[in-house]
């Protein structure tokens, strides 16, 4: 069966004055496949989420959502596409209820416009295990909750591919756990999943296939055992192999 | 004729400028070093102009002495006012915007104190010299000529002091970077309350000079105050330098415009030349421009 | 007794804990390494044993005292001195103004004097650049300067948070040599390094953090050949 890309990202390009941050960046997502975006502090991992969420425009290079050139559409036009993503410090509505959050967000973010679902809304939050927080102000929640809140919402939106950023960064073994199952479950689904993360532990028995960036440039695109073991990435993130060797 | 007038509102415009510039610098450092806004600077001006009204105009403390009691009295003032109603703001959350609020109902509170304790009349402050200079058939009252020569020389002992002692290096450390500042040794929280009194102590200075020429009421602070912002934006948030040249503009353009319209066009004619300087220069003439 | 020992410190930014139970020890005249991969806690470490963050619970002594609630600006004194990461120099100031803020807690401006013509022996390129500001300098020579300027407070424990970063390769040799010629004079370093090949090429021992906890500690020899810093940085 011929598998065609849900996103294309194709020959990015970021400068930032005279700072080349992307290097020609390309690389393919697929709805079936969860893929990971790594690589050590300063890479540009950060900047490629940006620029694939709409949040940054690139210097050089597109974007393409099934076929269509996104390269140019604001943030809130790609949601209506379906592309959504979460935010590294979840901001919900701090005075809303969180089910009065799931609630804006299938509102307002999803295709079509069809309105909000009271009955949707508490699927949503099952799913994520945040029923027992249902009525309490989103300002009350702990991290962990939060950020299965920020998850939610954009779930509420009905996407076609969700970008996470940094999701994990501070969360328990339990509750990174937790947001593991949500999102094995949205592979089932068919949405396409797009991980930006620091917690490599984490990713790594989630992620299905990992992209390493290292000074702008992808230097890797395999599975997570081939990437763990790869020279030019244990370079990127140890400075180079450690053996006995190295002792000066 | 006409060269001698515009002669002469030049270096009036001078005269005033550097005041302006004294005034601003205060501000400016205070925005430098605790990246604060100090909505009370006008009430020290003001109450410094009451403390020479007091000492010279009603005891008849000479005029030299009366200053000196006023600039130390007001930098007593700001550091009470920093350590009471600052210094706890400071590390709390959204203190950029506790701060001017605090400032402001400290400036309300000593209008008022003001209004309390003199009435609200306009108080007159006598010359401290009198007489006047007349070089190129322009006139200039040895006044003016005084305020010219004593911020000259504050404008000069305040650079020294920040390029070249311990304590002011210690203030552009933290005005810099306050982090690195705590590690090398300096107690940053004494360098916010020596800086907030220096900076009462800088307008206190201006009051005094200008105290004889505009006369001394509890609202004098406020026009002041509009203007030392003006100033601090035109010359660029947190430079020294920027507050001297663009104090000195400011009472320069001011002067010119005043000679072509009224005197209630003064502002109108300020504010317009800030709009105008902002607009293709949004940091100030030397400010740091701000990547985002 | 150990130079400087953290007992159970943890750490948090608000409600995210950075560090989680650490204990850690560094004697006089070593060189402590410790390695982890982004995030890991590292900066969060350094941070609160130099004051600029309070640790929720746990001590740390230095030479004996407990220090966890000391204010920063006293521990210099006391002999840290923190290069923190991105050397955070005074970029407006000059070379000379910079190693004088080193020397911010000394006696007189003789001894400061003094201090900048040894610091500038070790460092000779600081003093071709002694007028110029700071921040107009190169990456290599900025964290000369930050090396120098921490140096001119006569520490007896110098940290450093990522000396490594944004550096050529042959730069950073130069300092890390600087760095052991320093401690063969006496100076303790405890090194925080994202770069673990070099920091365990200088240290004697060495701590590998993740996610806020010490997962390993002991001689770096024990670290070499031993899969678990490679699982810890990259994840399997």
């Amino acid at each position: 069966m011929d598998r065609r890309p849900l996103l294309t990202i194709d020959g990015v390009q970021k400068n930032f004055g005279g700072l080349v941050v992307l290097d020609g960046v390309s690389f393919e997502a697929y709805s079936d496949e969860t893929l990971c975006l790594i690589g050590p502090n300063g890479a540009g991992k950060t900047t490629l989420f940006n620029i694939i969420a709409g949040a940054l425009p690139p210097s050089a290079g597109c974007i393409r959502l099934d076929g269509h050139d996104i390269t140019r559409l604001k943030p809130h036009v790609r949601c209506r596409m379906g592309i959504a993503r979460t935010f590294q410090i979840p901001q919900p509505f701090a005075a809303l209820s969180v089910l009065e959050n799931v609630e804006v967000a299938l509102e307002f973010g999803r295709r079509g416009g069809r309105g909000s679902d009271v009955v949707q809304a508490r699927a949503l939050l099952e799913r994520a295990r945040l029923t027992r927080w249902m009525h309490a102000l989103a300002a009350e929640l702990p991290l962990g909750a939060r950020k299965r809140l920020e998850l939610v919402r954009a779930l509420a939106t009905e996407p076609r591919v969700i970008l996470l950023d940094e999701v994990m960064g501070g969360l328990s073994p339990e509750e990174v756990d937790e947001v593991a199952a949500i999102v094995h479950g949205l592979k089932a689904e068919n949405v396409g999943v797009i991980f930006v993360e620091h917690v490599l532990r984490a990713v790594m028995s989630i992620a299905d296939r990992i992209i390493v960036l290292h000074g702008g440039r992808l230097i890797a695109d395999a599975a997570p055992a081939e990437v763990s073991r790869d020279p030019a990435v244990i370079e990127a993130y140890l400075g180079g192999a450690l053996d006995a060797a190295a002792q000066p | 004729m006409l060269t001698q007038l515009l002669l002469a509102q030049i270096v009036n415009g001078i005269v005033v400028g550097s005041m302006y510039a004294l005034f601003a610098s205060g501000l400016t450092l205070i925005w430098g070093t605790m990246k604060m806004l100090n909505f009370a600077h006008g009430e020290f001006f003001m109450l410094a102009g009451y403390l020479v009204y007091f000492c010279y105009a009603v005891l008849g403390i000479n005029p030299a002495l009366s200053t000196v009691i006023a600039v130390v009295a007001v930098f007593l003032l700001g550091v009470v006012v920093e350590r009471t109603v600052i210094h706890h703001l400071l590390s709390r959350p959204v203190w950029q915007f506790t701060t001017i609020i605090a400032t402001l109902g400290t400036s309300i509170i000593l209008q008022n104190l003001a209004l309390h304790v003199w009435g609200p009349e306009f108080q007159n402050v006598p010359y401290f010299v009198e007489g006047m200079l007349n070089v190129f058939g322009i006139r200039i009252a040895y006044q003016r000529l005084l305020i010219l020569g004593v911020s000259c020389a504050s404008i000069v002992a305040l650079w020294f002091f920040l390029k070249h002692t311990r304590l002011g290096l210690a203030l552009r450390a933290t005005a810099q970077d306050s982090d690195a500042a705590q590690l090398y040794g300096v107690n940053i929280l004494s360098i916010y309350t020596f800086t907030f009194g220096l900076s009462a102590a800088l307008a206190a200075l201006a009051a005094a000079m200008l105290a004889p020429i505009t006369a001394v009421n509890p609202y004098m602070g406020l026009s002041p105050l509009l203007k030392g912002f003006v100033v601090v934006i035109l010359g660029g948030l947190g430079s020294f330098g920027g507050a001297i040249v663009g104090g000195v503009l400011l009472g320069v353009v001011e002067s010119l415009g005043v000679l072509f319209s009224s005197t209630e066009w003064s502002d109108v004619i300020a504010f317009t030349f800030l709009v105008l300087v902002i607009w293709v220069r949004p940091w100030g003439l030397f400010g740091v421009e701000e990547r985002s | 007794m150990p130079l400087l020992s953290l007992e159970h410190i943890s750490s948090y930014y608000g409600e995210a804990r950075a560090l989680a139970d650490v204990s850690l020890e560094v004697e006089d005249g070593e060189i402590v390494a410790v390695i982890g991969s982004n995030g890991a806690g590292k900066t969060t470490m350094l941070r609160t044993i130099s004051g600029l963050m309070h640790p929720r619970s746990g001590r740390i002594y230095f030479q004996g005292e407990a220090i966890e609630r000391t204010r920063p600006h006293q521990l210099i004194r006391r002999g840290i001195a923190h290069i923190p990461e991105g050397r955070r120099l005074f970029a407006q100031m000059t070379v000379r103004e910079n190693l004088l803020m080193g020397a911010y807690g000394a006696q007189s401006w003789k001894e400061r004097g003094q201090l900048i013509d040894e610091v500038c022996a070790l460092f000779p390129r600081l003093r071709e650049r002694i007028g110029q500001l700071a921040g107009t300098l190169s990456g290599g020579e900025r964290q000369m300067l930050a090396t120098a300027r921490a140096l001119m407070a006569r520490p007896r424990l110098l940290m450093l948070d990522e000396p490594s970063l944004g550096l050529a390769p042959k730069i950073v040799e130069t300092i890390l040599a600087i760095i052991r010629d320093v401690n063969r004079r006496g100076v303790a370093v405890l090194l925080v390094e994202q770069n673990a090949q070099l920091a365990l090429k200088t240290a004697a021992r060495a701590y590998l953090l993740e996610s806020g906890a010490v997962v390993k500690s002991g001689l770096t020899a024990e670290f070499l050949a031993d899969e678990s810093v490679r699982r810890s940085y990259l994840g399997i």
